[in-house]
């Protein structure tokens, strides 16, 4: 947490003291100690702020790497995933200098991710009696999406080094705001002899599974990481401006703790158990947003 | 010997206490430092800088009414959009405004840098960084633009200068601004700030604390010749003191000057002075409206002046497009054309001889542009007595002729030309017919096709005045462009 914070005071720190060393436009080495501080923004309550309202859209990319499983197994689907979900922010921004600012913004950051992969599990076929004749193999198609709400706080440095082009870099901090819910199933084909056993003998072509883990010890209440975004100021008034950005958000702390290892037994009839390991996950988000910054 | 040292001392600056200067503080002034008046408008509308309340310098404005000044109001727009922003220089018709900003919003190439802003209606906007021929990472500010616009001297505490703060020069080439150079003569090893051009284009104002002065900034005042500065002389005792003496701007023609002095705390104030002990060479002043022929309405209109000896431009200035008004400032010495153009009119031109003995004066030059369809005006064409052939003084006219003929690739003009009463009847229509033929022939020889022009020849018909005295004859001797189609 400190050392992720270090760079960022140190940005204010520099913007603070180049300040306060301030030419001006009558005086090249700024104004004599005798006269007091440099008038300038700085110097003044009276920053200039700006307040904004932002939304868009996350897009989210989850990775995993697992040790011990097959190639072809459905646990290798729950290695990665992306994709989309909402995302909107408010954010208090105080100008330091004409093109240097922070800014701190709070948002509601929901992360979605999923992926579609097909595996390989064990069949057993029966004959016309019930009885089990053949131990097979046979394709099936996983496919996963998992959801969570986070609650991000980011305070970052503005950087305007182009007219209307806006820098932002800073940390940000989530705090875990919903349980994680995942939804998994496994479809067969229509054609294939497989099935999956019903709760009531019935032969299935798919089945669903729903998890929802709201266990701290099993996600991560608090993460960290750094934030970085490209922007472009639109004036509409004087006042207002309309901003897209792009942002990165790249986290140091994973949605969740490394799990313990787990049993894949999809190829147990033909291959055996499997003790498989999964590693810490990583969840990294790229943002694009539309934003209205009013000047107060 | 020692008759001649009295009468020398009481001639030179040293003397000038006994002209009774008055040094007021302007009413504008504020408990912070308020510095770099500048005069635009033949002396109608001030600039200065100021303190905002503790956040940064800005830059103010103030106009001049029948009541004296009126209260200075921030400058609106864009210009103030910086940490410090001060120190404009404007054209004379108040339209193009530099200036320096330190952090503007718009990027700078390091520290300090100057900029250019078009103003409008209070408003300064379109702010533009003026560029790395002019600017560089270190500090350049305290901008002066000469009347003509051509001619930029600022200051910068670049590496390679003299030492301190040098003055510099760039020179605008009709595209770009030339590389600035230090300003040959003007520097020493000292600081070098504030220079001011006077509307002559040839007197400097500028400060200095070098070796010999009365204490912190004195103000001197140089002769511009050429590439370099000549002459430079102290401002002496009456203006100078120990404090520092900063930005003294005179109004052209005028009596009167401002400047900046430093007081007991440290800041700094603006002043009047009357008389302007320091005056620089007289000028013409012109000033009228540009309106529309038909409705009376103001036009925003480009106002060309050209060097009629050389044929070249010296500046384009603007009218306000909201009040018609403009404002040209003509240096003695030169021939000149002030010329009115605007979209959808036929242009007018009027010629100015500006002797170089002349004395300042102000003139009143209303301009009507006629609207194109239709519409006629004077040409300011010259030829010798009893001649056709063109003079030279014509060509810059006819270009502007042709120029008009090939932005309105459907017009069709007709040239008619005109004499006074002396002559017989056959013999003036013979030569205006044959002097209006020349400018058409100038026309045709310039690309235009000939279908698109024609040339009649009207005799002593038609004079716009009675043919009473040289002065109207003159002006009634004449070659006419009427848009026929």
């Amino acid at each position: 947490m400190k050392l992720s914070l270090l760079p960022f005071l140190l940005a204010i720190g520099a913007c603070t003291t180049a300040y306060g060393q301030d030419e001006d436009v009558l005086r090249p080495k700024g104004r004599p100690a005798s006269l007091g501080p440099t008038p300038s923004r700085s110097a003044s309550s009276s920053l200039p702020v700006t307040i904004g309202l932002e939304g868009g859209i996350n897009l989210s990319f989850f990775s995993q790497s697992v040790s011990g499983a097959l190639e072809t197994s459905p646990i290798q689907t729950f290695t990665k995933g992306f994709g989309l979900a909402p995302y909107a922010s408010m954010f208090v921004d105080v100008g330091i200098t004409p093109t240097v600012g922070v800014q701190l913004r709070a948002a509601y950051d929901r992360k979605s991710y999923g992926n579609s992969e097909d595996a390989i599990i064990d069949c057993t076929l029966f004959d016309e009696y019930g009885q089990p004749v053949q131990i097979t193999t046979t394709p099936v198609n996983v496919d996963y999406t998992s959801a969570i709400t986070y609650i991000t706080v980011s305070p970052q440095v503005r950087w305007e080094p182009v007219s209307r082009l806006v820098l932002l870099a800073g940390p940000t901090v989530q705090f875990r705001g919903s349980a994680m819910v995942t939804e998994a199933s496994q479809n067969l084909g229509q054609h294939d002899a497989c099935f999956f056993p019903g709760p009531n003998g019935e032969e299935l072509k798919s089945r669903v599974v729903n998890d929802t883990v709201d266990d701290s010890n099993a996600l991560n209440s608090l993460r960290l990481g750094a934030e970085f975004s490209l922007a472009y100021r639109l004036p509409l008034t004087t006042s207002i401006d309309l901003v897209p950005r792009l942002g990165y958000q790249f986290m140091f702390t994973a949605p969740a703790p490394a799990g313990n290892p787990v049993v894949d037994d999809s190829r147990t009839l033909t291959l055996g158990q499997r003790v498989v390991t999964p590693s810490e996950p990583t969840l990294h988000s790229l943002q694009a947003v539309l934003g209205l910054w009013v000047r107060l | 010997m020692k008759a001649f040292f009295i009468l020398w001392l009481c001639i030179s600056p040293l003397c000038l206490s006994a002209q009774q200067i008055q040094i007021t503080p302007l009413p504008s002034n504020t408990p912070g430092d308020d510095f770099a008046p500048a005069i635009t408008n033949h002396g109608r509308v001030l600039y200065f800088t100021s303190e905002e309340g503790g956040l940064g310098q800005r830059l103010y404005t103030s106009q001049r009414s029948s009541t004296g000044w009126q209260e200075a109001v921030k400058l609106r727009g864009d210009a103030n959009d910086a940490t410090h922003a001060g120190t404009a220089t404007l054209t004379p018709d108040g339209r193009t405004m530099y200036f320096a900003a330190y952090e503007h919003d718009v990027r700078s190439y390091g520290r300090t840098d100057i900029y250019l802003a078009t103003v409008y209606k209070g408003r300064a906007t379109e702010i533009e960084n003026i560029g790395s021929a002019i600017n560089s990472p270190a500090f350049e500010s305290q901008p002066s633009i000469s009347a003509d616009g051509r001619t930029l001297y600022f200051v910068s505490d670049r590496a390679g200068g003299t030492g301190g703060t040098d003055i510099y020069v760039s020179v605008w080439n009709g595209t770009t601004w030339t590389p600035a150079r230090q300003l040959e003569g003007a520097n020493s090893t000292s600081d070098e700030m504030c220079p001011v051009v006077s509307a002559d284009g040839k007197t400097l104002y500028f400060s200095s604390n070098r070796s010999g002065g009365a204490g912190g900034f004195d103000l001197y005042v140089a002769t511009i010749a050429g590439n370099t500065v000549q002459k430079i002389i102290s401002m002496g005792s009456a203006i100078n003191t120990p404090a520092d003496e900063l930005f003294y701007a005179a109004i052209p023609n005028s009596d009167q000057a401002f400047f900046t002095r430093s007081t007991q705390s440290g800041r700094y104030d603006n002043y009047s002075i009357v008389p302007n002990p320091f005056p620089g060479d007289p000028v013409t002043l012109v000033e009228g409206t540009v309106r529309d022929g038909n409705t009376g309405a103001p036009v925003s209109a480009t106002i060309t002046i050209t060097d009629l000896s050389t044929g070249s431009r010296m500046a384009d200035l603007r009218s306000d497009p909201e009040s018609g008004d403009y404002f040209v400032t003509l240096p003695r010495g030169r021939l000149y054309s002030v010329t009115a153009s605007a979209p959808g009119y036929v242009f007018h031109s009027d010629r100015y001889e500006v002797a170089p003995t002349s004395p300042g004066q102000t003139l009143q030059q209303n301009i009507v542009l006629a609207p194109l369809k239709g519409g006629v005006d004077r040409l300011l064409v010259f030829f010798d007595y009893d001649k056709t052939d063109l003079r030279s003084e014509s060509f810059s006219e006819l270009e502007r002729v042709v120029e008009l003929l090939r932005a309105n690739a459907g017009i069709k003009v007709r040239f008619e030309g005109h004499t006074d009463d002396q002559g017989s009847d056959d013999y003036n229509n013979d030569l205006s017919k044959r002097r209006a033929q020349a400018v058409a022939s100038y026309i045709i020889s310039a690309g235009i096709d000939a279908f698109r022009v024609d040339a009649i020849g009207l005799g002593e018909g038609s004079p716009v005045v009675p043919n009473s005295s040289d002065e109207n004859r003159a002006r009634n001797r004449r070659v006419e462009m009427r848009i026929t189609e």
